[in-house]
């Protein structure tokens, strides 16, 4: 930068010097060309962002237009924390958070090691667990609310021939809507993460591993003291990413039971389609929105925190 | 030097057309703003010589859009100089289309007609003043509505629809099973006690080859369709109140509980939500012998192609809820045409929803909105195609029997009708799924009918 600034200095001709010296003058034209894209960003996802942010504290009927909106204050933000059903959804986030990713990252962990070390046809396996991943979710969706149907589907048909005469009646019951979707969750994410354990294994050198077992380290010593700490950073970036996706679910719900029945597996993010597209109340929707905004940056915070001080 | 000074103009050039390209987008989103406050008939009045093209949205399927697409034909030969696109925004899809015209209405596309499935979500348009009153142009054309449409949607004392189409609730059967059954084509008068034995007499085989007596939906009319026939208002009373403390409610919930673990006639409720099942498929596929439904339902009858089956279907009115109950009541619903308010073609948009609506041709299959109309002749040319499939005597008791009737107009016109009506659905799936009391769910419908009307009305 700086040499070439002192190489336009150079070409400058005595007498020209005025507010626009070469420095200023290549400045201007960097942001110009900077500018389309600042733009862009300023109108796709600033304006929205400030927009969202002054809705939520106003009451806006999505269908009386922008001359509808009204300023209220702290009116959403009150009201949300005495609405049951948001609150409801938030317990259900919470449950669908503690269980897929947990459980997702420790079945994915422990298929990635089984497949790299002692299976034949590592790249079949690595296929057909990434399949689900690669599907689209609503066909992933249709096939499983097919196998979970309450009386003629496979899982309830062989429940029935075990013995049980009342089995759950999974997408269509007020106690399993949550875990059937949280199943389907687990099942369908597998893959990916499969996918990035097996590049940081790939990564660990052999010869640790032969050294280990010289000493006499038996394969669960390995495990825990070799794979597991070596495993950290590929872990800790799964963890954060599956934290913040499981806070945003959507799709599944929306598909699958609509957050029904009677509320049962509502999460906020439905929560929030609901009271915006559904009951037009775009100015409460925007206040709940900046509600997940906030929980997603909290935990994103904490698990920084966390992560920088263990590296150190 | 040349070079760099090129190069600033053509980054200059860009920059202002980015400035000019988000001027213009800015003024496009304050257009509709501009436009509102506008409530007078201001539109230009349409000169004979003037091409105007109208945009009339709607949720067509194929057999709608056929009826669409040849009334426009013909509003088109006799209106030379009015064009009308008809833009089906999903099709058979009623309530994402809904969705997607509120969006296309709140962000100032041009809107000039849209079609409503039901009198409450023209009142949740009309109560956000986005359509435009009729009162004005039925002064102009000295019409009085109440003579010409069986529901004139009103807020605050005005018009803002016109009935396209009349619907009302029946039962249709499966006549053969009904002649297996060695039973009678019910008639006006008989009750949901009946309409139980009914379907336990017409329940037959086990496993996957069962056929059951009757099929419910999984929508809140299914969890007490007393409430929509015979109630003015399903949700609320007069006083705006909410309804689900009606003792219809205890009753209905408990029948359907019956039905389903006693009688075993009725596919169970985890089932119909579990599976998604279709109600049509349910009945055609002969899966169900009886089907509580409505009109529109006449003409996918007599759709064999895309609901193919051999058998005849007789109908029934809507049973009563008791043996003291008032004969022939059901609610009469229907769908209605509005002008947007931002409209700029408001006299040939009301020319065309007159048009359409008092359309007697053979394009229309279904009941007329307008009382002039003819409705016998066009049931008559809605089941021409298959008359064997119809048990037409007892199709045309169920529509056109003289005791039918609304149970009354109601004053409660309100934009959270379709709120209301999940609270009975969530609350049908906590009495059923989870076995709880019908005094139970009914409390907890209350508290939540209560919380969602005083938010709406502070």
């Amino acid at each position: 930068m700086n040499e070439s600034s002192k190489g336009a200095a150079r070409l400058t001709r005595a007498g020209e010097r005025s507010f626009w010296n070469n420095e200023r003058k290549e400045a201007l034209a960097g942001w110009l060309f900077l500018a389309p894209e600042f733009l862009g960003m300023l109108f796709l996802y600033v304006f929205p962002v400030g927009f969202s942010l002054y809705l939520s504290f106003c009451d806006w009927n999505l269908v009386g237009g922008l001359a509808s909106i009204k300023f209220i204050g702290l009116d959403n933000f009150v009201a949300m924390f005495e609405d049951k059903k948001v609150l409801l959804s938030l317990k259900n986030n919470l449950i669908y958070t503690v269980f897929t990713v947990p459980i997702g990252m420790a079945l994915s962990l422990l298929l990635a090691v089984v497949i790299h070390t002692r299976v034949f046809f590592q790249s079949y396996f690595k296929v057909a667990f990434f399949i689900p991943y690669i599907s689209s979710i609503i066909a992933v969706g249709a096939v499983w609310s097919a196998l979970y149907h309450p009386s003629q589907g496979p899982i309830n048909q062989f429940l029935m021939r075990l013995g049980i005469s009342d089995p759950p009646k999974w997408l269509a019951d007020t106690t399993y809507s949550l875990p059937s979707i949280i199943i389907i969750a687990i099942w369908a994410g597998i893959g990916y993460q499969i996918i990035i354990y097996l590049a940081g294994l790939t990564n660990i050198p052999d010869d640790v591993y032969e050294a280990a077992s010289i000493d006499g380290a038996s394969s669960t010593q390995q495990f825990f003291k070799i794979t597991m700490p070596l495993l950290t950073p590929t872990t800790s970036f799964l963890f954060i990413t599956l934290l913040i996706g499981s806070f945003k679910v959507f799709d599944l719900v929306a598909f699958l039971t609509a957050g029904g029945p009677n509320d049962s597996s509502t999460v906020l993010v439905y929560r929030i389609f609901e009271e915006g597209f559904r009951n037009y109340k775009m100015g409460y929707a925007s206040a709940l929105s900046w509600l997940l905004f906030a929980i997603v940056g909290l935990v994103t915070l904490i698990t920084w925190k966390f992560q920088n001080k263990k590296e150190i | 030097m040349k070079k760099r000074s090129w190069l600033k103009l053509g980054s200059l050039l860009l920059a202002v057309a980015m400035f000019t390209g988000c001027g213009s987008t800015a003024s496009n989103e304050s257009a509709p703003q501009t436009d509102t406050p506008k409530t007078e008939t201001q539109t230009e009045p349409a000169k004979s010589d003037e091409q105007v093209t109208l945009k009339y949205y709607n949720w067509d399927n194929e057999t709608m859009g056929a009826t669409t697409s040849s009334l426009i034909q013909q509003f088109e030969a006799e209106n030379p100089n009015i064009k009308v696109e008809s833009i089906p925004l999903v099709p058979g899809n009623s309530t994402e289309t809904m969705k997607k015209l509120d969006i296309m209405i709140s962000s100032g596309d041009q809107v000039d007609l849209m079609l409503f499935p039901n009198l409450e979500e023209t009142m949740a348009r009309a109560s956000q003043g986005v359509l435009a009153s009729l009162d004005d142009f039925y002064a102009k054309d000295n019409i009085n509505p109440e003579e010409e449409y069986y529901v004139n949607p009103k807020y605050q004392g005005k018009s803002y629809a016109a009935m396209n189409q009349r619907g009302l609730w029946f039962i249709m059967l499966n006549k053969d099973m009904l002649d297996a059954a060695g039973l009678p084509v019910p008639t006006m008068g008989w009750t949901w006690d009946d309409f139980r034995e009914y379907a336990k007499k017409l329940t037959k085989g086990e496993g996957n080859d069962k056929v059951y007596g009757t099929y419910f939906h999984g929508w809140g009319d299914y969890a007490n369709p007393i409430l929509f026939n015979e109630r003015k208002n399903p949700f609320q009373k007069e006083d705006l109140t909410p309804q689900f403390d009606d003792p219809s409610m205890k009753y209905f919930f408990e029948l359907r509980r019956t039905m389903e673990k006693d009688d075993k006639s009725v596919k169970p409720y985890a089932d119909v939500i579990g599976a998604k099942l279709a109600y049509r498929t349910e009945f055609f596929n002969e899966k169900a012998a009886m089907l509580t439904t409505g009109t529109w339902m006449v003409a996918d009858t007599a759709n064999i192609e895309q609901y193919p089956h051999k058998f005849k279907t007789a109908f029934a009115p809507v049973p009563r809820s008791s043996k003291d109950a008032e004969e022939g009541l059901t609610s009469i619903g229907g769908q209605y045409i509005s002008i947007s308010e931002n409209s700029k073609y408001k006299d040939a948009a009301y020319k065309f929803i007159r048009f359409v609506t008092t359309n007697t041709s053979d394009a229309k299959k279904e009941l007329s909105g307008w009382k002039k109309a003819d409705d016998k002749k066009i049931i008559e040319g809605t089941i021409a195609a298959h008359p064997e499939l119809f048990d037409k005597e007892s199709l045309f008791n169920a529509l056109f029997d003289p005791k039918i009737k609304s149970p009354g107009a109601s004053e409660v016109a309100v934009a959270y009708g379709s709120q209301l009506k999940k609270v009975l659905e969530d609350g049908f799936s906590q009495f059923i799924l989870d076995n709880t009391t019908a005094e139970d769910a009914m409390k907890t419908m209350m508290e939540q009918a209560n919380k969602i009307i005083k938010d709406n009305t502070k």
